[in-house]
Formats: C-alpha cells, sequence, structure tokens
C-alpha cells in the first residue's frame, strides 16, 4: 500500500508538470461545483439563522406568547393574564417596521413617493420600564438611572441600535425621522450596544416604550403581542391550554419558537430550491472528473502494462487510480472550500434580496462560517471525485498486462445488445419520472417531483450512449458530406462511451438550462399577462412602509374620502390585509372594496366572469380565494371557510377562485364592509385609484400628493407593473448565476472530453497528417467534432430540458408554492442561448484541436 | 455592568434626583395656598408627591397591629405632555408600600407595587383624594363639609380595609405654607397631615379576620428637589399622646453628621390648633441601636424626646425591631418603619403614646438618592 502511495505521488507530480491545462480545468470544475454548493448553503444557513436569532433574541426569555395576527390583541387582556397565578410576568410589545432617517441637514431626503426610504428597520414598541425580566440590552454610554428614566419617559425619545447608528450616522441626542402611520421626528436618546437583541437583523432595530410606539403606528387600545414569563413549576403545555381557553377567537397563545417554524416553513421551498439548482454544478463536475481520469487511465496505457507485468495487483492499480481520483477531489474541494466562501457572501446578498422582496424583512451582512457546510462540501467534492473517478480506475485494473498498447490503437466495439439496454433503461428512468409526477400530484407534496426531475436527468445519461452512435452514425450517411465532417463524425463514434459521458454532462446542463429559461420565461409571461389583465387602476397608493416585506403598516380610511374628492379621479378602492391565526397556520384575510372592483377592476377567475363573481360575493357576503390559497388549504369554490373573528367565528362561503401571484401564501379577499363589520377593522393596507376617463395624470397626480400624506406612496399602474417586473428580474437572479456555472463546468467537460479523445486518437491523427491531411484540416476535423456533440447535446438537453420545465412549472412550483403557470416555449430566447452553448462547445474545442494539430507525424506513428 | 432599563426602578425615590429638567417642575415655595378638597388630590406640576397613612389597630382582644400604607407618585417629565391617546403613555411612575406589624407574635410583613399607571391600573386623581394601584386604593369622600377616607390594600397574606375618620382637622406644617428639608428656595414641600384619625375596619392576616380599631394618621406631601446632596437621610416621628395631642417631629440628617437646621416639627393640641416647632424647640435622640442582619444597617433604635416649651418628656420604644422595609420591587430604598409607643410626662402628669417612626438612609444600598 505505501508502495502505491509512492507510486502515486510520482505519477500525480509528473502528471501535474504534463499536462497542467486539463488538470487545471478539471479543478476548477470540481471546485467551482464545491464552491457553488457550500455558497448556497451558507448564505442559506445565514439568513435562516438571522432569522432564529433575531427571534431568539427578541422574544428573549418569554416562554408563551399571546397573539391574534395583524389585528393584535386587545390589550386589557394583559390584565386578565397578569392576574393568573401561573403567569410570573406579562409585557406588551408592537413590532413593526418601518423606515427611519437622519433629519436634518445631514440626512438623507425622503423621496416623495419612493417605496423605498432612508432604512428599513425593525422598531419595537415595548414596556421599557418593567421588560428587564424579558429582553437584555445595554446603553452604550453609562447613564444613572435617573437619566435612564428620564431617556424612557420622553415622549419624542427612542433607542437606536448600533447597526442604525452606523448605517444613519446618527448618534445621541441626533434628530431621526420615522415613516410609519405617519412621519414623525424623535430624539435619539441612547444608542444600544450591540449584544443579544441589539445585533440580531445587523443591528437594523429601534425601540422605544409601549406608548410611544401605540402613538406612532396609530394602533391604540391593541396589542401586536402579549409576551409571558411563567411561575417556575408550571407544566408549559397546561397553562398554554388554560390560557388558550379563555382567550376570545382569532387569539392564540403559542411557544415563540413556533413563529421560527413559520419562517423556516415560508422559506422551506425557496431554499429547497437553491439547495437543488447548486448540486447540478457538483453533478456536473462528476462527467469532469470521470472524462479526465479516463483520459489518464487512456494515456498511461502502456504504464499500467508496466506496473501489471512487474506484479502490480488490479486492486493496485484501482488504488493507485482511485488516489488520484481522490487527490484531483482533495485538491479541487480544498479550492472550492475557499471560493465557496469568498462566494457566500455575493450569495448572500443575493438571496437576503430575494427575501426581502418576497418574504420578510432580513438584514444580514456577514456570512456565517458555519463548518459544517464546509465539510459538507469539501466531502460531497471528495465523494463526487471517488465515485467518478472509480470507474476509470476499475477499467484500468482489468487491462491484462499485454493489452496495453493493443487496445489503444482499437476500435471500442458497443454490442447492439448493450445500446438497445441503455435505450431501455433510458425508457424505463423517464416511466418512472412520469410516474413520479403523478405520485407528487396525488400526494400533494413537491418532493416526488423532485425525484421526478433527477429521474429525468438519469434517462438523459442513459440516453446519451445510444444518441452518441446514432448521430455519428447519420452524420456518416448524410449525403455530400465533407471529408471533414465525415471524419468528425467518426470520433465520435469510434469511443462512444466516453462521449456519451461528454455528451451527457452537457446534455444535463443543457437541459437544466433550458428548463429553467422555460420555467422563469413562463413565469414572467404569466405575471406580466396577469398584472396587464388585472392592474387595472390608474394609480395605487399605499404607505411607504407597506414596502417592507412583513410589515403591518396601515393608515386611515379617511384617505378614501380625501382621494375621491380630488378632481379627475372617478373611483377609489380599499383594500385591507391582515394576517389570521387559521387551522395552524397564518393566512391573509384582504377586504376590497367589491363594488369598486366589480365597475372597475378585474380578476382573473378560473371560472366565471370577475364582475358576476365579485358582486355575488359582495351580495351574499361571500368570500374569493386566490388560486394558491385554493392549492395550498385544498379549499374550493363553494367551500365554507370558517374564520376566526373578534366575535367569535365567522362563515364565509368561496365565490370563486381567482389567479394571483403577489404572494406565495394566498389570500381569502372579502368585501371590505364585511371585513370591518367582523373584524372591527377600518384600516387600510392600500388604495386602487381610478381616474376619470378625459383627466391627465399628471395633473391628478399632483392633487393627489397635495391630499395624501407625505409617508404614501403614490404609484402609477406603468411604474407598479415596472416594479413587478424588476422584482421578478431580482429574484430570479441567481437562479441564473446558479445556471450559468453549471454550464460552464459541463463546458469544461467538454473540453476535457475532447483533449482524452484525442489523446486516444494520436496514432489515428498521425496517420492521417501522413496521409496528407493538414492541421487545418485535423483542427477542422476536431472542431466538427466538438460541434457535433454540443450540437447533439443540445438536442438531447432540450429534449429533456422541456421535460424538466414541465415538472418545474407543474408539480414542483404547483405544489412548492401554489401558483399556476403557462407553460410558454419561447423559440428565439431558446434559440439564442442555445446557439452559444453550441458556440461554446466549439470554443471548448479549440485547444484539444490545435494540440491535435500539433502532434508531430513520426512521433504519433512510433508506437507502430 | 450596569443592567439598562431596570425594571426596579431602584433610584427614583419619592425625593427624586438632579431633576433632568428642572425648570420646569414646580417649586414649592412660601405662600402657597392649600384648597381643599382640591390638595388631597395629585399635584403633577410637581415631581414627587405621596399620601401616607400610618397607624396603631387592636383587635377585639386587644393585640396591636400598626400598618403603613403608602401611594407614592413619581413625575418622569414635567409640563403638559402631548396628549397620548395611548393608555400605555408614560407620565408618573406609582409606587405603593404595604406593612403590618402582628405585635403580639412579633411578625412584620410588607408588601409593595410599582405601576407606570398604564390602562387605569394606577393613578391619583386631581380632584380630590383618590390614588390606587390596582387593588389598593385609598380614596377621600366629603360628607356634609366633612372628609373621611377610607383604604384597602391585599396581598396574598393580608388584607385591609379601613374606614378613617379625623378625630381633628388637618394641620400645615412648617411655615407659611412650606416644610422646609434645607436651606434655599425650593428645597421644601407642601406637606399636611390628618394627625388623629379614628380607625375602625377589617384586618385579614393568613385567613384569620379580625375586627380592628385604632387611631391613624395620614401624610400628604408634594414638592420638587427638595433635598440636597450634603443630606443623607432623615428620622421622623409621629405620636398620638394620651393627653389628646399629637406631635410631629423630623431631623433631616447631614453627610457631615449633623442635622440640618431646618428640621423642625409640629405640636397639635387636642382642639386642633397647632404649633411650629423649630430644631431648637425640641430633642428628639436614639438611645440604643439595633442592626439588620438582612441589609446590615444599623438604625437607633429607642429615643428620648422632649419638648421643654410644652413640658413634654418620654422614652420611645418600638413594638418590634425588625420592622425594617426592602423596598427592592418599588422604590429600591431601604428604611425602618414601624409602629411605637411612648410612655413619659406632661408637666408632672403621666403620659402615654402610640406613632410611628421612619428613618431612611441607614443602609449603605437603598439610600434615597439627593
Amino acid at each position: 500500500m505505501s508502495l502505491t502511495f509512492s507510486l502515486l505521488r510520482l505519477l500525480a507530480w509528473r502528471r501535474l508538470k504534463e499536462e497542467p491545462f486539463r488538470l487545471a480545468l478539471t479543478l476548477v470544475g470540481v471546485a467551482l461545483g464545491v464552491a457553488v454548493f457550500i455558497a448556497v448553503k451558507m448564505a442559506n444557513e445565514t439568513s435562516t439563522r438571522a432569522f432564529e436569532n433575531s427571534l431568539v433574541a427578541i422574544s428573549g426569555k418569554t416562554q408563551l406568547e399571546v397573539s391574534a395576527g395583524g389585528l393584535g390583541v386587545d390589550e386589557n387582556l394583559i390584565l386578565r393574564l397578569r392576574d393568573m397565578k401561573e403567569v410570573k410576568r406579562a409585557a406588551p410589545v408592537m413590532q413593526r417596521h418601518v423606515w427611519v432617517r437622519k433629519a436634518g441637514e445631514s440626512g438623507a431626503k425622503w423621496r416623495r413617493g419612493a417605496p423605498t426610504q432612508g432604512r428599513a428597520v425593525l422598531a419595537l414598541g415595548l414596556d421599557l420600564l418593567g421588560d428587564n425580566d424579558f429582553r437584555g440590552y445595554q446603553f452604550e454610554n453609562k447613564y444613572s438611572r435617573e437619566e435612564i428614566l428620564s431617556r424612557i419617559a420622553d415622549p419624542q425619545g427612542l433607542f437606536i441600535a448600533r447597526g442604525v447608528a452606523d448605517a444613519l450616522g446618527a448618534g445621541v441626542g441626533d434628530s431621526v425621522e420615522i415613516e410609519a402611520a405617519r412621519r414623525m421626528r424623535f430624539r435619539v436618546r441612547g444608542v444600544l450596544k450591540p449584544e443579544g437583541m441589539a445585533k440580531s437583523m445587523d443591528g437594523r432595530l429601534i425601540i422605544m416604550d409601549i406608548g410611544v410606539a401605540q402613538e406612532v403606528f396609530e394602533r391604540f387600545g391593541r396589542l401586536d403581542r402579549i409576551d409571558l414569563i411563567l411561575e417556575d413549576g408550571g407544566e408549559i403545555e397546561s397553562i398554554r391550554e388554560k390560557i388558550q381557553s379563555f382567550l376570545p377567537p382569532g387569539a392564540i397563545v403559542e411557544r415563540p419558537a413556533r413563529r421560527g417554524r413559520d419562517v423556516e416553513k415560508m422559506l422551506a421551498s425557496f431554499q429547497l430550491n437553491l439547495t437543488v439548482l447548486s448540486v447540478i454544478s457538483l453533478l456536473v463536475g462528476c462527467f469532469l472528473i470521470y472524462n479526465t481520469m479516463s483520459a489518464s487511465v487512456l494515456r498511461r496505457r502502456g504504464e499500467i502494462a508496466t506496473l501489471r507485468s512487474l506484479g502490480m495487483t488490479a486492486r493496485g492499480i484501482v488504488c493507485l487510480y482511485g488516489g488520484e481520483a481522490l487527490c484531483i477531489g482533495l485538491a479541487g474541494s480544498s479550492l472550492g472550500v475557499a471560493m465557496g466562501v469568498f462566494m457566500a457572501q455575493g450569495a448572500l446578498s443575493f438571496i437576503s434580496q430575494t427575501i426581502r422582496n418576497l418574504y420578510a424583512f432580513l438584514e444580514v451582512r456577514h456570512v456565517l462560517f458555519g463548518p459544517r457546510e464546509l465539510f459538507w462540501g469539501f466531502g460531497m467534492g471528495l465523494g463526487v471525485s471517488l465515485v467518478s473517478g472509480i470507474y476509470p480506475a476499475i477499467v484500468a485494473s482489468r487491462q491484462s498486462p499485454r493489452q496495453g498498447a493493443v487496445e489503444a490503437r482499437g476500435k471500442v466495439e458497443v454490442r447492439p445488445a448493450a445500446i438497445a439496454a441503455y435505450a431501455a433503461s433510458a425508457s424505463v428512468a423517464a416511466l418512472i419520472a412520469y410516474g413520479l409526477n403523478l405520485r407528487a400530484l396525488a400526494q400533494g407534496t413537491p418532493w416526488p417531483g423532485y425525484l421526478s426531475a433527477a429521474a429525468v436527468i438519469l434517462a438523459t445519461a442513459l440516453a446519451s450512449l445510444p444518441v452518441v452512435l446514432l448521430g455519428s452514425i447519420i452524420i456518416r450517411r448524410l449525403p455530400g458530406g465533407a471529408v471533414n465532417a465525415w471524419l468528425a463524425a467518426h470520433g465520435l463514434g469510434r469511443h462512444p462511451h466516453r462521449n456519451a459521458v461528454t455528451l451527457s454532462s452537457l446534455a444535463i446542463a443543457v437541459a437544466m438550462l433550458v428548463s429553467l429559461i422555460i420555467m422563469i420565461e413562463s413565469f414572467r409571461a404569466t405575471v406580466e399577462i396577469w398584472t396587464r389583465q388585472t392592474l387595472r387602476a390608474d394609480f395605487y397608493a399605499a404607505p411607504a412602509s407597506r414596502f417592507i416585506k412583513g410589515s403591518k403598516a396601515s393608515v386611515s380610511e379617511d384617505a378614501i374620502q380625501a382621494i375621491g374628492g380630488v378632481s379627475g379621479v372617478a373611483a377609489v378602492g380599499g383594500f385591507r390585509a391582515v394576517r389570521l391565526p387559521w387551522r395552524g397556520e397564518r393566512i391573509t384575510l384582504a377586504g376590497g372594496d367589491f363594488r369598486v372592483e366589480a365597475e372597475r377592476g378585474r380578476r382573473l377567475f378560473l371560472e366565471g366572469d370577475s364582475k358576476e363573481t365579485i358582486t355575488r360575493a359582495r351580495e351574499r357576503g361571500e368570500a374569493i380565494i386566490t388560486e394558491t390559497f385554493s392549492n395550498l388549504y385544498g379549499v374550493k369554490k363553494g367551500d365554507l371557510l370558517r374564520l376566526p373573528a373578534p366575535g367569535g367565528e365567522v362563515a364565509v362561503r368561496v365565490a370563486g377562485v381567482y389567479y394571483d401571484y403577489t404572494t406565495d401564501g394566498g389570500f381569502v379577499v372579502v368585501d371590505r364592509e364585511f371585513l370591518k363589520k367582523h373584524w372591527r377593522d377600518d384600516r387600510l393596507s392600500a388604495l386602487a385609484i381610478y381616474l376619470t376617463e378625459n383627466a391627465r395624470p399628471e395633473e391628478v397626480r399632483k392633487s393627489l400628493e397635495g391630499v395624501l400624506d407625505p409617508t404614501m406612496v403614490l404609484i402609477s399602474n406603468a411604474s407598479l407593473k415596472k416594479r413587478v417586473s424588476s422584482i421578478f428580474d431580482q429574484t430570479f437572479a441567481i437562479t441564473y448565476a446558479l445556471e450559468f456555472i453549471a454550464v460552464a463546468v459541463a463546458l469544461l467537460s467538454v473540453a476535457t472530453g475532447l483533449s482524452s479523445n484525442i489523446l486516444e486518437r494520436v496514432h489515428e491523427i498521425g496517420a492521417l497528417r501522413a496521409m496528407g491531411l493538414n492541421r487545418k484540416g485535423i483542427i477542422s476535423a476536431i472542431m466538427g467534432e466538438a460541434v457535433i456533440l454540443g450540437a447533439l447535446s443540445v438536442l438531447v438537453g432540450l429534449g429533456a430540458g422541456v421535460c424538466l420545465a414541465a415538472i418545474l412549472i407543474f408539480v414542483v412550483n404547483k405544489l412548492s408554492f401554489g401558483w399556476t403557470i403557462q407553460y410558454i416555449f419561447i423559440w428565439k430566447t431558446m434559440a439564442v442561448y442555445l446557439l452559444v452553448v453550441v458556440l461554446a462547445s466549439l470554443a471548448a474545442g479549440w485547444l484539444p484541436a490545435r494540440a491535435a494539430a500539433r502532434i508531430p507525424i513520426r512521433e504519433a506513428l512510433s508506437g507502430e | 455592568m450596569k443592567k439598562l432599563f431596570p425594571s426596579l426602578l431602584a433610584a427614583l425615590f419619592i425625593l427624586g434626583a438632579a431633576p433632568a429638567h428642572p425648570a420646569s417642575w414646580r417649586q414649592a415655595l412660601p405662600g402657597y395656598r392649600y384648597q381643599f378638597p382640591r390638595d388631597h388630590g395629585a399635584h403633577e406640576a410637581f415631581r414627587t408627591e405621596w399620601w401616607y397613612f400610618s397607624g396603631n389597630l387592636r383587635d377585639s382582644r386587644g393585640d396591636r397591629y400598626p400598618f403603613m400604607l403608602t401611594f407614592f407618585r413619581a413625575g418622569l417629565r414635567p409640563g403638559e405632555a402631548p396628549k397620548s391617546k395611548s393608555r400605555w403613555a408614560l407620565k408618573n411612575l406609582y409606587f405603593g408600600h404595604f406593612s403590618v406589624l402582628d405585635a403580639k407574635r412579633g411578625k412584620h410583613r410588607f408588601s409593595e407595587r410599582i405601576s407606570r399607571g398604564e390602562l387605569e391600573q394606577a393613578g391619583a386623581s386631581e380632584e380630590g383624594l383618590k390614588v390606587w394601584l390596582r387593588d389598593w386604593r385609598a380614596e377621600s369622600t366629603e360628607e356634609k363639609g366633612q372628609t373621611s377616607f377610607r383604604l384597602s390594600a391585599a396581598t396574598p397574606e393580608m388584607k385591609l380595609r379601613l374606614e378613617l375618620k379625623p378625630g381633628k382637622p388637618l394641620v400645615i406644617h412648617g411655615e407659611d405654607g412650606v416644610s422646609r428639608k434645607a436651606p434655599g428656595p425650593g428645597r421644601s414641600s407642601h406637606y399636611y397631615s390628618y394627625t388623629r384619625l379614628l380607625a375602625s375596619g377589617v384586618l385579614e392576616i393568613e385567613g384569620r379576620r379580625l375586627d380592628v380599631r385604632g387611631t391613624a394618621w395620614m401624610d400628604h406631601e408634594f414638592g420638587s428637589n427638595q433635598l440636597t446632596k450634603d443630606q443623607v437621610g432623615w428620622d421622623w416621628l409621629s405620636l398620638q399622646l394620651s393627653d389628646g395631642r399629637d406631635l410631629m417631629l423630623y431631623l433631616m440628617r447631614r453627610k457631615d453628621g449633623g442635622v440640618e437646621p431646618t428640621s423642625s416639627g409640629t405640636l397639635v393640641e387636642a382642639d386642633g390648633r397647632a404649633a411650629h416647632l423649630r430644631l431648637g424647640d425640641f430633642r428628639f435622640q436614639g438611645t440604643g441601636s439595633w442592626k439588620s442582619e438582612r441589609s446590615g444597617a444599623v438604625y437607633p433604635m429607642g429615643w428620648e424626646v422632649e419638648v421643654p416649651a410644652h413640658g413634654l418628656r418620654f422614652r420611645v420604644e418600638p413594638y418590634a425591631r425588625a420592622q425594617e422595609i426592602e423596598s427592592k420591587g418599588s422604590t429600591g430604598i431601604t428604611y425602618w418603619e414601624g409602629g411605637v409607643f411612648a410612655e413619659g410626662v406632661s408637666g408632672e402628669k403621666k403620659l402615654t403614646g402610640v406613632g410611628f417612626v421612619e428613618m431612611t438612609g441607614y443602609a449603605p444600598e437603598g439610600r434615597p438618592k439627593f
């Protein structure tokens, strides 16, 4: 064994000297795969942790919390809770997101009508006199207790965490402005040390006394939450049940960790998607290593023969070549770990931006370096290298001492039975893929969908060999083909196994690319159609803090009156969305002005006319639900929904299901009058403003700005559509990035595959040269081979990609997010991408072709 | 490192600290004109205020139960706060201290409360005496020009409900409407007392229900920054004497060991006439001492009191030594506040009395802040 090791060292070193180019490509390929995996995993982990840490830090020692979704809990409830002998402490909490900026000359200006203002921060309203039992936070400056008290009692004072202080360039004594229900100016009365709660979410936190918070959010009489610490020795679950029994409908008591699970669940599908994507590069990397190792085995056939005749066992050979693969794995993975750490920061900013756009407020600056992720990435790189290197190693070990030189010149014959077996296996894999999809749809979980995608990839890999042979035969028989084309096709058919491997790696990458393009383009087209058809108001208005995802911002319904009075305004529709606990989860209940909507708005119902359905819903007190809601909770038209409301359960029948792409949790929408009556909430989350036919939008905008509170953002129809589209692009930016890396790795695989081919055909190339084919001819033959390989991969990949896209759209996406996406195949975009792949494979053929052309004739033939 | 927002607002005792907004708290200045029942209520323009009730109750068997129930209001910010619709808006802090001594068994019980006044859980009316901390409450009622008081307080181990009827009219301490605590303008408080209230009601201790009667004393004091940094605490005495007279004395103790010359007292005749006593008019001297194992504080214990001009001379002794109060959950002050009795002479006649002594500033931790 130690001899093997020494040999390995010797050979590996020599190899590095001989083939630095190919080795470098392979290492980069493995490293990229490992790096992408690690980067995505770390970024995912970091964002999940950021939520968790913030939750843990903010809930502090809270054992149970009472909440009632977006409507909040009646503040008087705290008295009843405090009177319970099991409850030691009960604290009021308001938790919102707001925009904050530094006031005065040096501060940034509010941008009128812009949805992003200053910095988004988490604002906590706490009973600062009694909260110390729950949460710990400290001032940077030392104050006497009297000073602290006077600072707390300042109705125009608040406290900012170091992160906010740094972001705004503000300190104690400075004025800051907050945009919440209104724009309000505050004095910074203290800066909190970056510890515990004040460190979470990168320190984007402000705290104020609960009395101040109720003013800021115009939320009187209600609290977002009541946190509880229990007396020692109580059994939490039974106390929880006891409290739940007297809570009003809609209010729930639960452990704080529960909210963490909600976040995890919300992000799970998104993160799983990314993780799956990140594995593709690594998967494609497999083929790369296989190619490199095969080339290595080929090149050393003579050497293997020598070693074998010197008495080295077959096992020794496996160890030797397996060891080499391991070395590649080690080096590539190490490089990948380093690159991954570097790339993680970029991935994190992509991912956190997407989470901010789609899910929740997240502020996180630094990647958490988890040894676990590094270990996993490293281990996977190593494992992949071993697995893909083992077959070439076994091939090498099977070589008899005599065989060496002979087979190098021989043509690899593939028996027809083997071809049939491959084709049959590919068909079986495809069938399994189909079956898995049916199962996923039946079960309603996306998991079998992912397995099905894996089966499609397997089928692609299995189909590669028959495709290579078939392709080679067809091209050779094409009438009027040039000799170079014939040579290229011939070359392809000569080593079908390895060419099949090269083809499958590229085909799989192409399949992924195709499927993602189809999915994203379909999604985009669907959303565009949807926005065109449903966003019909001329202007939309919403409080600026509404643009921080997860914010509960609202404004007074007086805005409807004010806007309605503006000349040029034909109608105003108010919209209110609140979160409600329902069936152990949280859903969004919305109130829309159905009268206005029926007349002027439009929703795309799965069946039935918009106006008719909405009018009926208004008249009968029924609800309409989004398709996402329908899919996620299995609720259908005609079903009865029982929703918790302050006065008891309210039963509403579903009048219709409509398409919606605004959230991934979906909505239940009722008439706003109905919401006001049963949920006693008359606030507004947003407004839709319709103009009269001959109104001039710019003039009306000016008048609207005159009557609207400055914290309201006014967005025109066109810019809202633009915004939807830009969020869309941001969201899929990382998807594209990951996919391009996978394609790059696949192209590396093409380059290494071709160069292995050339190695095997040194003799043949020599013969061709001797027969008079010039260097140019050799180059065009090899590059022709590359193009054929690329084109065949594109063909196979396209076929597989179309299937994968169908799985993504109809199974994975539908079951993960509940969205129905129209399957749209845009030829033009697709053609461009695929042409790029073919051209790239041509480029990948250039170096090996040049190398082949340089082979001296004499040397090539000297083996004879 | 000190925790940021102490849930136990240790420092902010009634007499407060260097005020954050000194200019705007109203000062207790000479010439103040009392108006009752308005002045029984809260004075939000002043920084600190308290309503203090103490007394010596006896049950039907003659067992003694000295009690104390005090409500404190500490203003957090002077001036008119912007009107807030929030029922959590922070303007005042309210503290409550409640103690009962079971003299026969030598058991002293104390309970305290704190509230920011959220959801009307604590408050003090500005109209007349109505101050409450959840179910602890002191209220005045006016009937035919006659004021009487109703007290109630409850804890898991003790409950008190009392009716208090004045046996004498109220007296205003000090001179020209101010009781001076230190030299300098504003170093004073407005301070008046009902020195003799006839008490009757029900006391429950650990389930034992007792009908109780006795005499009680009420103080109402308000001011803004009456104390100085040179002062360390005070000794205060109230006595109801068997000849119908009542006596109040206080000594403001300085850090240098001396006594503030503005320390004073009031002697109330049986018919209600009151005489102001200056420091030179009386002697109030500790004779023994007692060390609290709990706080480590050493208090004077047993006193000699003389008011020579009025022929008064007597000894004062506590019903129990262990009547120390550690108010870690509210004001943060450690002090001794307990029922006492007096024996002595008025001229040649023998004399007894019952009352209360309050001593602050003896514990190393928990001194009132100046």
